[in-house]
């Protein structure tokens, strides 16, 4: 019984582990197609930032929040920003298609109203209030 | 602060006591089943039935049973429980008619055994494919209230559409839509548009709907009037005023195209004067430099407006808060109560303050302040203008600290009245804010708020404070206050000397209206967003309560869960 258990969890493991690869390569042809940079090219920009800053306040804080840390009066979004962790590319790719929630308040997609280069803008503002745990490096050589 | 007497009551536990009623107990007659609703019982005070979302037309929330007193009320317990499965807050006021409770909740009505809390049926609206713009989310599945009128329930539903729905079958005899709704932003280059959140009103031969656009890009709002029997518009008035009204001048270029200035709850309406009366939000967008910063009054926003019934014209409108540059919308439901005479327009706002103003003329009379911290202003002169009011944040620049915040000394959760002891009920709350002005973005055509704000929620003078006033006076008579920033879901007063309401903490009270004891208290699970009514069937009082809605507005740890849940509660 116990061997049994432990077979099943290596299997697990394994599966998972080609689940991943597989997600990884889908995520490198998305790369390519997009042309995202792998990180932030407006980075500790100020002027960047300001205009990210004030675009963040207009589209984003309302269910942000502020502070970007997910307290906000058009919430409950539950998504705090600065502890984001998946990466510039990833951050421009939930940015551009938003996420499905399955509760009340979603991640709408900006894709098609945004321009890349202001979402890149906000990104970099995103960054200056990244505390513990945040991360908007590569996302393909993120610490996992 | 009052004593405390709690007695919290498990859901399914059964109190073996039952008293009957004392002396001066009087038996509420219970209608005869009938076909529909007619105007004379539209024109009612409630008593066996409860026919419109505020009790009666002048909005009092009062009910004439008195078979549940202050005597009797703790042997209160659950009858019946129905869940709706909204996924938002049920803001709806539920009505009840001839043995059936009506609710609206995520553009779906249900019809209710209020016996046994059985469904009898539900008629389901969807949405266009289409549908969204600036906060679709924060405001779909959204209702304040239905309307019964004949044999129809009239039903605004999100996209702005009236639906007439026979009252017990649940079929339709028209769906008649009135504004362009808005639009995803993906699938329109313009988002701007209407949304039905708030209720319609039954008076004779009419059903006034409240068309609001405000914070989904400021469009500007309308009351109109339309048949009961086929949904024609009959007038429709504008909250902004045109060319030739007073206040015309009050909007600089073209800013009151996007004012806002929508009425997003039911108003009350006077059979005597044929006026309708209307609250608006706030003065589009939040940041006022595109508005005149301050230096305009933004006329027909953040005010009480009147409209003529018969005619569709606005005969007055007060601005209570000129210029709006805090967020103020004065939406509250104006109540219409006799004081010393003089038919008076009662509103409790935002602001803080509950504004006195003559039902006829629109003339300011007074406001009584009963927020414990305001520092947006003084107090209001003789005029009806604020008194002192502190500058306005700079554009860009840093945040101002203002009390009461965007959530304001009132909101959306309605107040009652009791005429007899002349003690006015407030679900207030105690909490301010970091306010700036930023620079208002555009997209698909939608001006956004061009504002930010934060709330001070750690602060201990943030709190749920439920009042009990003196409605001449001002005067405080009791307040029950909580320890966590909030909203009770709404009050009800009845002629048995009770308050009913629920608090953010989900505790449903039955409170003595005299003293503020609590007599009765049981958890119901989680928040409320509306305010209970109370009904007559065979022969026992019933109270119900809807409760569902985001706990903490989504801030701040919480201990509650979303969930919509319609209680029934009897002896
Ligand atoms: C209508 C409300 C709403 C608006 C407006 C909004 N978001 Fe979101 N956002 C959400 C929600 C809800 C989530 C959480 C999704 C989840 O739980 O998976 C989210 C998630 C995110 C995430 C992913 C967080 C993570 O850790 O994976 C990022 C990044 C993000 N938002 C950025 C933005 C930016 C930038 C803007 C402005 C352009 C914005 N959002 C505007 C509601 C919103």
């Amino acid at each position: 019984m116990g061997r049994a258990v432990r077979v099943a969890t290596v299997v697990m493991v394994v599966v998972g582990c080609l689940a991943f690869d597989a997600g990884f390569v889908a995520q490198r042809l998305a790369h390519a197609e997009s042309e995202v940079p792998a990180t932030n090219p407006f980075s500790g920009d100020e002027k960047a930032i300001k205009e990210g800053r004030s675009w963040f306040i207009a589209v984003c804080a309302p269910c942000h929040g502020p502070r970007a840390n997910g307290a906000a009066e058009r919430g409950p979004s539950g998504a705090d920003l600065r502890v984001f962790k998946r990466g510039f590319e990833q951050y421009v790719h939930v940015v551009k298609n938003g996420r499905e929630t399955g509760r009340i308040g979603k991640m709408p997609s900006w894709g098609k109203v945004l321009s890349e280069e202001l979402i890149f803008q906000i990104g970099a503002f995103l960054e200056t209030l990244a505390i513990e745990g945040a991360y908007w490096g590569d996302s393909e050589d993120r610490p996992r | 602060m009052n004593r405390i007497f709690t007695r919290l009551v498990g859901v399914g536990m059964v109190v073996a006591l039952c008293m009957a009623g004392g002396a001066g107990w009087v038996q509420a007659q219970e209608e005869d089943a009938q076909a529909g609703v007619t105007d004379s019982m539209l024109a009612s005070a409630p008593a066996a039935s409860w026919l419109h979302g505020n009790g009666n037309w002048a909005g009092h929330r009062h009910s004439l049973l008195t078979q549940l007193n202050p005597s009797n009320v703790g042997d209160l317990r659950v009858a019946w429980i129905f869940s709706t499965g909204g996924k938002t807050d049920a803001q709806a006021t539920p009505l009840y008619h001839d043995g059936v409770v009506y609710q609206a909740q995520d553009n779906t009505v249900f019809a209710i055994d209020a016996r046994s809390g059985g469904r009898l049926w539900k008629y389901v609206h969807e949405l266009p494919e289409d549908w969204g713009g600036q906060f679709a989310d924060f405001f779909t599945g959204k209702h304040r209230n239905l309307a019964i009128s004949g044999e129809y329930i009239y039903f605004l539903s999100n996209d702005t559409k009236v639906h007439a729905i026979h009252y017990k079958t649940g079929v339709a005899k028209f769906v008649q839509p009135y504004m362009h709704y808005p639009k995803a932003f993906e699938k329109s280059d313009d988002s701007n548009g209407y949304f039905g959140t708030a209720g319609p009103l039954a008076i004779p031969g009419q059903i006034i709907i409240p068309l609001n656009a405000t914070d989904m890009g400021g469009l500007p709002g309308y009351v109109a009037g339309i048949s009961p029997d086929d949904g024609a518009l009959l007038w429709q008035a504008n909250m902004i005023p045109g060319p030739g009204e007073p206040g015309y001048e009050s909007w600089p270029g073209d800013s009151r195209d996007y004012g806002g200035a929508g009425p997003w709850i039911v108003g009350t309406w006077d059979p005597d004067l044929r006026m309708y009366y209307t609250g608006t939000a706030n003065a589009y967008p939040f940041n006022a430099v595109p508005r005149g910063n301050g230096k305009y009054d933004n006329v027909g926003a953040a005010s009480v407006v009147a409209v003529n019934t018969d005619t569709g014209k606005v005969p007055w409108r007060y601005t209570v808060v000129p210029g709006d540059p805090w967020d103020y919308d004065t939406m509250q439901t104006p109540l219409i109560i006799t004081i010393d005479g003089r038919k008076t327009i009662v509103q409790p706002n935002k602001t803080g303050f509950i504004h006195y103003l003559d039902a006829a003329t629109g003339q300011f009379l007074r406001a009584a302040r009963f927020s414990d911290k305001i520092n947006w202003a003084d107090g209001y002169d003789v005029e009806g203008r604020p008194l002192n009011q502190i500058a306005l944040p700079e554009q860009g620049g840093d945040t101002l600290e203002v009390w009461p915040s965007v959530f304001g000394g009132v909101n959306m959760y309605p107040a009652a009245y009791n005429p007899d002891s002349g003690m006015i009920f407030l679900p207030a709350t105690n909490l301010g804010m970091m306010y700036g002005y930023e620079e208002v973005k555009v997209i698909s055509n939608v001006r956004n708020l061009g504002a930010t704000f934060e709330f001070l929620f750690d602060r201990e003078d943030a709190y749920e404070v439920n009042l009990a006033l003196n409605l001449k006076s001002g005067n405080e008579i009791w307040r029950d206050q909580k320890t966590k920033w909030g909203f009770a879901g709404g009050m009800l007063s009845t002629a048995g000397g009770l308050v009913f309401y629920t608090s953010q903490n989900a505790d449903f009270q039955a409170v003595d209206a005299a003293s503020g004891e609590i007599l009765y208290a049981v958890n119901l699970g989680t928040t409320p967003k509306s305010g209970p009514i109370t009904y007559m069937l065979d022969g026992k009082q019933y109270v119900v309560q809807a409760v569902g809605g985001v706990p903490g507005w989504g801030y701040e740890e919480h201990s509650l869960e979303h969930g919509n849940l319609i209680v029934g509660l009897s002896r």
